[in-house]
C-alpha cells in the first residue's frame, strides 16, 4: 500500500516538473508611473511645476498609451513570447472615454476637495467627508459627483487591467492608483488612512 | 412663609421703614442680603422696595444677583394690593440682566395680576402678563426678535436639542400658556420665524435662512399628552433632510395638522393633516411622526391629490436614485393616488399616472404619454391580503404612447402586471411595437429589482422589423432586410444582460446570427456589449448597391468573434469576411468597386483610376474574380489586416480570375482604427496589379 502511494507521489512530481508554469507578475513600478500620467492628465500638472497646460486630448491619449506601453514593456521582460505582438499604438477607447469623463468632472470635484467636503479613500475612490461644509443646495450635487467619479474610477481600473489582458490585475491597479491619487493630491486635501481615519495632506 | 430669619436688624425712621435681613430661606429659595424699604405717603399708599444680593434655588435660571424690585406707588387697601410704575432690575441667571417697568395687582379673589413691560429675553424684549391664582397660572407674552440660539440655551431645563445640533435665527410673536404649579396645561404659540439655520453633526438634517409661521394650540388631555391643532407655513430658505433638498423660496410649503403630541414631545400622531407644497405636491391624510428617531415618518395613510412631476422628481425622487442609472431622471405630468407607510417603510401604493413623460439622459431611456394605475404592495401586505381581495385590486396596468431606449422607438402599448416588493410580473403577453414589427413579449419577470440580486427573465419573439428603419434611427447606412426570430431567455443578473440563445437577422438574402450576446451596465453611462456574429452567404450585389460602393456580385460569409463594444464604440474584435468556399455564384467586380477598394486608405487611388481609365482596361465595365476577403483583428486601436491569401507584396483582397485579370493586394498590415473609421470604408493601402 505504502509503496503505491510513494510511487504516486513520485509520478506526480515528475508530472509537475514537466509542466511549464508561467507566472506573470504585476509590474508595480511601471503601473505607478502610468497612474501618475493618467492622474496628471485628469487633475492637471502638480502645483510645483505649473507649466502651461498641455492640449488636453493629446495628453489624455498619451497617458493611456504610456500606461499600456509601460505595462507591456515589463511584461515582455517576464514572458517575452506571450506579448511578442504587442508594440505600437496601444490605447483603448474605453480608457480615453473614462479619462476624459473624469477630467471633465475634475474642476467640480476640486472645489469640494479644497473645502474638505470630499476626500480620497484608501481603495482608490472618493468619499464624502464633511457634508456640513457643503451648501444645502449643493449636497446632492456633491453626492452625485462622488457616485459618478467612483463609477468611472472603478471602470477605469477594470479597463486598464482588461486592456492589458490581465483582468486579475484590477485590484493591484486599484491599489496603485489609491496611492498615487494621494501622492498627487494638492496640499490641504484630505485622504483616508488605512486605519479609516481622515488625514490632511 | 418666612421659615427662618437670621440676624434681623430693623431700623425705624420718621418717614421711611427699612428692614435688613442677612439671609433668608423662603420656599426653597436661599436669599442673601435681603432688605425691604417702605416710605409711606398719604393714606394707605407708599413707596416700597425689595433688594437682594443673591437668590439661589431656582433650577431653571440659576442664581439671581443684585435683584431689586421697586414700587413707586404701592397701594394696600383691604384685600387689594396694587403696584404701579414699578421696576425690576438685576441679573436673573440665564435670563440675563433685567431692567423693566412692571405693575402688579392683587385682587379680592386672591389672584395676582402681574405685568412686565420689557423683559430681556434671548437678546430681545418681551412683554409679559402673568396671572397667578392659587396654584394656577396663565401667561401671555409678546416676543419680538428673539434669538433662537439664545432661547435654546435658556430652554435647556425643559427642552434640550440633540447633541451637536445647532440652531440660530429669530422669532417674533405671541406665546400664551396656562398651567398648574410646574405643569403646562394649555399653550398657544403664534410665532413668525426668520433666518432660521439649523444643522446636525452628520449633515443629514440642516436648514438655512428658513422663514415661516408656526401657529399651534396645545391642550393637555386626560392621558397627559397634548392635543395639538395648528399650522406651519414655510415661506423662505432651504432645508436638507438627507437626501431630500427643499427650497421654500422657490416652492412654499404649508401644513395644517391636528393630532396628539406625546408629553415628552418625541412623538406626534397627526389624526389628520394636509400639506401643500406649492407647485410640487398636495398631500393629506394621517401620520405618526417619530420626532427623535432616524426615520421620521413611522406610520401614515397618505392621499396624494396631486404630484407635479416636473418639480416633484428633482425634489423627492432623484436624490434616491443618485447611485443608479436613472439619477438624472426628469419628468412632466401629474400623479395622484394613495400611499400607506408602516414601520417607516411604504407598505402599499396606488398611483394613477396622467399624461406622464419621463426622460433619463444617462439611462438613454424615455417614456411619453404614460398613463394608468400602479398598484404596489410590499411583500408582507400582499401576503396579508391574500385571499381577502380579488386579483383585480392588486393588478396594475400602465400604458404609454411611445417609449425610447438607446434611440430605438417603441410604440404604444398597455402592460397589465402585478408588482409586490421588488418583484414584477407581466400578466398577459403583449406586443411591443417597434417600427413596422415588434417584440411579442411572452414572459417578463423581475425579481429583487434595484438590488445586487436583481434578476430579470424575458422571453419574446421578434415580429419582423425592417432593418432599413432601424438603421435610419441608429444612423447606419440604409439597407433592406428584416430582423426576426426569438429573443430566447433574455436575463439580467448582476447588472449584465445575457441571452440564452442567438438573435438572427435575414438581410441581403443571407443571414446574420448574433451569438453569446451580453450587455453590462445596460442603462449606465458606459454600456459594454460583448457578442460574436456569424455572417452567412450575403448577396454582395445587394450589399454593394446599398452602400453605393460600386457593384460586386458573388456571395460573402464571415464572422466577427469576441466583439467588444464600449459606450457604443468597438474596442476589439476578430473579424474575417470572405467568398464562401465552393461558392458557385457569378463573381464580378466593377471598375468603381476596384477603384474604391484600392483607393481606400488614401494614396494610390489616383494611380489606380488612371490605370483603369487609360489603355484597354477602360473598355471593361467589370472584371472576374476568383475570391475576395478581408480580415481585421482590432486591439488597442490598431486593426491588423489580412486578405484571402498572402503574396510577396502583401495579401490578396481580391484575387482576380480570367483576363484581363485584376488583383487587389493590400500591403499595409497595421492600420490605426480611428483612421479607418474616419475614412468610412477606407480599409487599407492597396495596389492594383494587372496581369
Amino acid at each position: 500500500m505504502i509503496r503505491w502511494i510513494t510511487t504516486g507521489i513520485v509520478v506526480g512530481c515528475l508530472a509537475l516538473a514537466a509542466c511549464v508554469t508561467i507566472n506573470v507578475y504585476f509590474p508595480a513600478a511601471a503601473a505607478e508611473k502610468a497612474a501618475d500620467r493618467i492622474i496628471e492628465d485628469i487633475w492637471g500638472p502638480g502645483k510645483a511645476a505649473e507649466p502651461a497646460p498641455n492640449e488636453q486630448s493629446s495628453l489624455g491619449i498619451r497617458g493611456g498609451e504610456l500606461m499600456l506601453t509601460a505595462l507591456r514593456g515589463t511584461l515582455d521582460f517576464v514572458v517575452p513570447a506571450a506579448q511578442a505582438q504587442a508594440d505600437i499604438d496601444v490605447s483603448s477607447p474605453a480608457i480615453r472615454t473614462l479619462t476624459s469623463s473624469m477630467k471633465a468632472r475634475a474642476a467640480d470635484l476640486e472645489q469640494f476637495f479644497a473645502s474638505g467636503a470630499i476626500g480620497l479613500t484608501s481603495d482608490g475612490l472618493v468619499d464624502l467627508r464633511d457634508v456640513n461644509s457643503v451648501p444645502l443646495a449643493d449636497r446632492n450635487r456633491a453626492r452625485k459627483l462622488v457616485a459618478d467619479e467612483n463609477a468611472d474610477r472603478s471602470a477605469l481600473y477594470a479597463e486598464i487591467a482588461n486592456a492589458n489582458g490581465h483582468p486579475e490585475w484590477e485590484s493591484d491597479i486599484r491599489g496603485t492608483f489609491a496611492q498615487r491619487w494621494i501622492a498627487n493630491a494638492r496640499a490641504g486635501w484630505y485622504y483616508k488612512k488605512g486605519s479609516g481615519d481622515w488625514a490632511r495632506k | 412663609m418666612i421659615a427662618c430669619l437670621a440676624a434681623a436688624n430693623p431700623v425705624l425712621a420718621a418717614s421711611k421703614i427699612s428692614l435688613q435681613v442677612g439671609r433668608a430661606e423662603f420656599e426653597g429659595l436661599r436669599i442673601e442680603d435681603l432688605g425691604f424699604t417702605w416710605t409711606p405717603s398719604e393714606g394707605s399708599a407708599g413707596k416700597a422696595g425689595v433688594r437682594a444680593a443673591r437668590i439661589r434655588g431656582i433650577a431653571a435660571t440659576g442664581p439671581l444677583s443684585a435683584v431689586s424690585i421697586d414700587c413707586a406707588e404701592l397701594l394696600v387697601s383691604g384685600d387689594l394690593l396694587s403696584c404701579k410704575a414699578g421696576r425690576i432690575s438685576g441679573a436673573l441667571g440665564s435670563l440675563g440682566g433685567q431692567n423693566t417697568g412692571f405693575s402688579a395687582r392683587r385682587q379680592a379673589d386672591g389672584s395676582l395680576r402681574l405685568h412686565l413691560d420689557s423683559v430681556a429675553l434671548a437678546g430681545a424684549r418681551a412683554s409679559v402678563d402673568l396671572l397667578l391664582h392659587g396654584s394656577n397660572w396663565a401667561l401671555d407674552s409678546s416676543l419680538s426678535e428673539i434669538d433662537i440660539a439664545a432661547m435654546a440655551t435658556i430652554a435647556v431645563p425643559w427642552f434640550r436639542l440633540p447633541e451637536e445640533f445647532t440652531a440660530a435665527g429669530r422669532a417674533s410673536g405671541r406665546l400664551k400658556a396656562g398651567g398648574r404649579n410646574d405643569d403646562v396645561t394649555t399653550a398657544n404659540v403664534d410665532l413668525e420665524i426668520a433666518g432660521l439655520d439649523f444643522a446636525d453633526a452628520a449633515g443629514s438634517l440642516a436648514g438655512e435662512a428658513v422663514a415661516g409661521k408656526l401657529n399651534v394650540k396645545l391642550v393637555v388631555d386626560a392621558a397627559g399628552d397634548f392635543a395639538t391643532d395648528g399650522s406651519l407655513a414655510l415661506t423662505g430658505g432651504q432645508a436638507y433632510s438627507d437626501p431630500v433638498f427643499l427650497d421654500f423660496g422657490a416652492h412654499r410649503m404649508s401644513v395644517d395638522f391636528a393630532g396628539t403630541l406625546s408629553s415628552d414631545a418625541t412623538r406626534f400622531g397627526a389624526r389628520e393633516f394636509s400639506l401643500v407644497h406649492d407647485g410640487v405636491a398636495v398631500v393629506s391624510g394621517s401620520a405618526t411622526l417619530d420626532l427623535a428617531g432616524e426615520s421620521m415618518l413611522r406610520q401614515a395613510k397618505l392621499t396624494i391629490s396631486d404630484l407635479d412631476l416636473a418639480s416633484a422628481l428633482p425634489a423627492y425622487v432623484q436624490p434616491y436614485l443618485i447611485r443608479t442609472s436613472l439619477k438624472d431622471i426628469e419628468g412632466l405630468g401629474h400623479v395622484h393616488g394613495e400611499v400607506d407607510v408602516a414601520d417607516g417603510l411604504p407598505g402599499r401604493a396606488q398611483l394613477t399616472f396622467n399624461q406622464v413623460t419621463l426622460d433619463s439622459q444617462t439611462g438613454s431611456l424615455s417614456v411619453s404619454g404614460l398613463g394608468g394605475t400602479l398598484n404596489w404592495f410590499d411583500d408582507a401586505s400582499r401576503s396579508e391580503l391574500a385571499g381577502e381581495v380579488d386579483d383585480n385590486s392588486v393588478r396594475s396596468s400602465l400604458s404609454w404612447e411611445s417609449a425610447n431606449l438607446w434611440g430605438i422607438e417603441f410604440g404604444a402599448v398597455e402592460l397589465p402586471f402585478t408588482t409586490t416588493g421588488r418583484h414584477f410580473r407581466l400578466l398577459e403577453p403583449v406586443l411591443l411595437p417597434i417600427f413596422d414589427g415588434g417584440i411579442a413579449i411572452e414572459t417578463l419577470q423581475i425579481r429583487h429589482a434595484g438590488t445586487d440580486q436583481m434578476y430579470l427573465r424575458f422571453d419574446a419573439e421578434l415580429r419582423p422589423i425592417s432593418v432599413a428603419l432601424l438603421n435610419r434611427t441608429l444612423g447606419w447606412p440604409a439597407f433592406s432586410g428584416t430582423i426576426s426570430g426569438r429573443i430566447p431567455g433574455l436575463q439580467l443578473s448582476q447588472g449584465v444582460v445575457t441571452l440564452d440563445g442567438n438573435i438572427e437577422a435575414a438581410v441581403f438574402d443571407g443571414r446574420i446570427v448574433v451569438r453569446d450576446l451580453s450587455l453590462s451596465d445596460p442603462l449606465g453611462r458606459f454600456p459594454r456589449l460583448h457578442a460574436s456574429i456569424d455572417v452567412e452567404n450575403l448577396d454582395l450585389e445587394l450589399v454593394t448597391s446599398t452602400f453605393s460602393f460600386g457593384m460586386i456580385t458573388g456571395r460573402l460569409s464571415g464572422r466577427v468573434e469576441n466583439l467588444e463594444i464600449f459606450n457604443w464604440m468597438p474596442v476589439s474584435f476578430d473579424a474575417r469576411f470572405q467568398t464562401p468556399a465552393g461558392d458557385r455564384s457569378k463573381h464580378r467586380i466593377s471598375q468603381r468597386a476596384v477603384k474604391n477598394l484600392s483607393s481606400i486608405g488614401g494614396g494610390s487611388g489616383g494611380g489606380v483610376a488612371a490605370a483603369l481609365q487609360g489603355g484597354f482596361l477602360k473598355f471593361f465595365d467589370s472584371f472576374r474574380y476568383e475570391r475576395l476577403g478581408l480580415s481585421c483583428l482590432l486591439a488597442n486601436d490598431v486593426c491588423t489586416m489580412n486578405g484571402v491569401e498572402n503574396t510577396a507584396a502583401g495579401y490578396y483582397i481580391v484575387k482576380g480570375a480570367g483576363l484581363p485579370r485584376i488583383n487587389v493586394i493590400g500591403s499595409q498590415s497595421r492600420v490605426a482604427w480611428t483612421r479607418l473609421v474616419r475614412q468610412l470604408s477606407a480599409m487599407l493601402e492597396s495596389e492594383i496589379v494587372v496581369e
